[in-house]
């Protein structure tokens, strides 16, 4: 017995270390004690000098201010740079993407989890879990009618005017966006309250209103109601409700729809959609599901591991889709009446944004790579006006590229 | 509500039962109970063993360990006579009765008869209720200077995590939290009393004999360097909980939520946050009910304060069974009773608590 138990406890052991042996070859991501020290304190630097940068009090309007590319965009990405200071080293979690939100558009974002959708996003807002995420570089101009701010230059106390007023956000998670020890009616009315000074029972009266506006059958009830009074649905109506109160010029769903059941989804579509005739604004759509994009979205931007990879009109990224992952995402997805054994699926996973060599991320779950595809990371081809996609396979045929389906 | 509170009352009498007899048993069989202790030292009753035997029949200590505690708890002024009797030879007691050898007439723990304390030789009650005010008022005082003290830093440690602030409350702190009790208090006194002459031990000064205001005043100097001392063994733990609860509540969604409506960070964090981080704390508040008037042996032995926690040291150390009875049972209550106001606060700061 005693024999017994000496023997599993030596394979135990010696099991272990092959796993650590293993792990120091195969993982990249392995540390020696000098390196996280290293990364620990290259950090803590950076981090340092990002957030004192942002908690400047007073800086010149002039620092900030720029000009729009095209004066009919609202938001316009350029060359974003967005990371996370890890202790497993720096994450590249938004890396130069570029984009722009026409005015009364809607744009969608899509791409697996973990591709800086949602880091995009929060990056226009400046919400990036400080300090370990900070904004790095590039710039996001945010038009604000008669001029333009460089959101990513902006010190907080400024864009603390911007955030609600005039960028407004839906989250993903209802069940947990709402404040739980406050009423509703509070929730509502301090955003009101906040940027337009009006008085309490003007605010009371306007979020009541705001509430019938995304569909609440008893607003006077709701209004006094905590959040845990009220299904998923209702707290998403009510999120939407808090984004629409201070009537902004652009709306951030960040996957509005992905912790509701389907039908309730269909209904909060359906109501961003009406909501954006309303108000005639722009929305910046997030999400996963290429049906929803399908639906809701005038232009689609395709993202991967941090990038931009493709962006189109919908019509052009549904009916010709060019870059491999692209492809590879819509046959992921299951169609009404053609008949599949299996649905197809990418293989492999978004690579962790640590230390990326200068090659296409793509290329590791790429079914089309080619020889070209160990160079450095392609650049942009532009296939039609507003068709753009960053892939080796179309760089030289161009144009031609559509007749590839 | 009403019916969820006398469930959990209904539930803690019988605690209290179960407390009581473990309780009993434990002191009853403590080595030397309180004949040995008083009077063995003396040369006149320890040769006889027959006086010994007298004196633990009359303070009632003869009985076996269950019938010392049914008497305890129940009384004895119901038991017939005859149940009380001990076969003596040559005055020595060979074999006492279940219940002992002696009727005292006691109404037991149930009518609230706690019997009469043999060191301060007063009813137990009495000695509580006089001295509980004592050490009531010096930890009440201390933890409204520590609470609101330690939830302020922990919410400063929590927004500025890893910064400068956090570490140096955090290494504070923990050194305030590192500290027993009696080595503080030795070093406090050794300062401010011994060496500086600030301060008296004591609750009152030697030669002091005002009333009124005057004793008060006498009385609070006095009550400084202990609250001091609590405040500093005390703040850490709060503080750590404070920072723990306020990190959590920061990285939550609805925080984010907060800073997406543009409020700013101060509101952020004192009105959106804070709410949230209080739920726990304003029930740990709760639970600190027998602290409050339990009051602390060790502390109020070493500034010699004679409240509730001195007298119930002293107790302990002459096999008073009586008063520690008493003073443990008197605990047992409060604990009881904090627990049951500890649901009541969750359901009065936390709007998704409904007691059924």
């Amino acid at each position: 017995m005693l024999f017994k138990k000496q023997d599993k406890t030596q394979s135990e052991s010696s099991e272990g270390a092959e796993v650590k042996k293993s792990a120091h070859k195969g993982n990249s991501h392995y540390l020696s004690a000098k390196e996280s020290r290293e990364i620990a304190k290259s950090n803590a630097r950076a981090m340092r000098e990002y957030e004192k940068k942002k908690r400047v009090k007073h800086v010149d309007e002039s620092v900030y201010t720029c000009k729009m590319q095209d004066e009919n965009n609202i938001v316009e990405f350029d060359d974003l740079h967005t990371y996370f200071f890890t202790d497993a080293g720096v994450a590249k979690a938004v890396d130069g993407v570029t984009f722009s939100i026409p005015k009364g558009a809607t744009v969608g974002v899509v791409g697996e989890s973990g591709c800086g959708k949602s880091v995009t996003s929060l990056s226009l807002m400046q919400l990036v879990q400080a300090p370990q995420g900070q904004i790095v570089g590039g710039s996001i101009r945010f038009n604000m009618g008669d001029k333009a701010y460089d959101i990513a230059k902006m010190p907080i106390n400024e864009m603390r005017k911007i955030r609600g007023k005039q960028i407004a956000m839906i989250f993903q998670e209802p069940m947990t966006s709402l404040n739980p020890v406050f009423r509703i009616g509070y929730q509502l009315d301090e955003m009101v309250l906040l940027h337009t000074g009006c008085t309490k029972e003007e605010a009371k009266a306007h979020s009541i209103e705001m509430l019938k506006l995304v569909g609440i059958a008893a607003p006077e009830r709701v209004y006094s109601c905590y959040p845990h009074e009220l299904s998923g649905g209702m707290r998403q109506r009510v999120m939407i409700a808090i984004a629409l109160s201070c009537d902004p010029r652009l709306i951030i769903a960040d996957e509005p729809t992905t912790a509701l059941d389907v039908t309730i989804q269909a209904q909060i579509l359906d109501l961003l959609r009406e909501i954006k005739q309303k108000i005639d604004g722009s929305i910046m759509l997030i999400t996963h599901d290429l049906g929803v994009i399908a639906e809701m979205a005038d232009y689609v931007v395709v993202m991967y591991a941090g990038r931009v990879i493709e962006t189109g009109t919908t019509e052009e990224i549904f009916h010709n889709p060019l870059h491999p992952y692209t492809i590879g995402l819509q046959k992921s997805k299951p169609v009404v009446k053609r008949k599949v054994d299996r649905l197809y699926n990418i293989p492999g996973q978004v690579p962790n944004p640590i230390d990326m060599p200068n090659f296409c991320y793509f290329k590791d779950r790429c079914d089309k790579c080619i020889d070209k595809c160990n160079g450095e990371y392609p650049h942009f081809v532009q296939v039609s006006p507003t068709h753009r996609v960053s892939c080796y396979l179309y760089e030289e045929k161009g144009a031609e590229g559509g007749s590839n389906e | 509500m009403f019916k969820y509170i006398v469930k959990r009352v209904l539930l803690g009498i019988l605690i209290i039962f179960g407390v009581s007899i473990i309780l009993y048993a434990l002191l009853d069989s403590v080595p030397g109970d309180f004949v040995e202790n008083r009077f063995m030292s003396n040369p006149n009753v320890a040769n006889s063993p027959a006086r010994i035997n007298q004196m633990r029949a009359l303070y009632g200590l003869d009985a076996s360990t269950l019938g010392g505690y049914i008497k305890w708890m129940f009384g004895d002024w119901w038991m017939p006579e005859k149940w009380f009797w001990g076969i003596y030879d040559d005055g020595e007691l060979i074999e006492a009765s279940f219940w002992g050898t002696m009727k005292l007439n006691t109404h037991g723990a149930i009518a609230f008869d706690f019997g009469t304390s043999f060191v301060y030789e007063a009813p137990v009650t009495e000695v509580i209720a006089d001295h509980m005010w004592t050490s009531f008022a010096l930890t009440l005082v201390s933890l409204i200077i520590y609470y609101p003290l330690a939830v302020f830093l922990g919410t400063r440690a929590a927004v500025k995590q890893y910064g400068a602030f956090d570490y140096t409350t955090t290494v504070l702190t923990m050194i305030g939290i590192s500290f027993p009790t009696f080595f503080l208090s030795a070093i406090v006194i050794k300062i401010f009393v011994y060496d500086l002459g600030w301060f008296e031990l004591g609750l009152t000064s030697p030669d002091f004999s005002g009333s009124g205001w005057d004793l008060f005043w006498n009385q609070a100097w006095h009550l400084i360097l202990p609250m001091f001392v609590v405040v500093i063994l005390s703040i850490g733990s709060v503080m750590r909980y404070t920072r723990t609860n306020m990190l959590e509540v920061l990285s939550a969604d609805y925080i984010r939520t907060a800073r997406a409506k543009g409020l700013s960070e101060r509101s952020v964090v004192y009105k959106h946050a804070f709410k949230n981080t209080m739920i726990p704390m304003v029930t740990v508040l709760a639970g600190l009910l027998p602290s409050l008037f339990g009051g602390s042996m060790i502390l109020e032995d070493c500034f010699n304060i004679p409240g509730i926690g001195q007298y119930s040291y002293n107790a302990m150390n002459q096999g008073d069974i009586m008063f520690v009875m008493g003073y443990n049972m008197f605990l047992a209550v409060l604990t009881v009773i904090g627990m049951i106001l500890t649901d009541i606060m969750y359901v009065v700061v936390d709007p998704r608590v409904k007691l059924t």
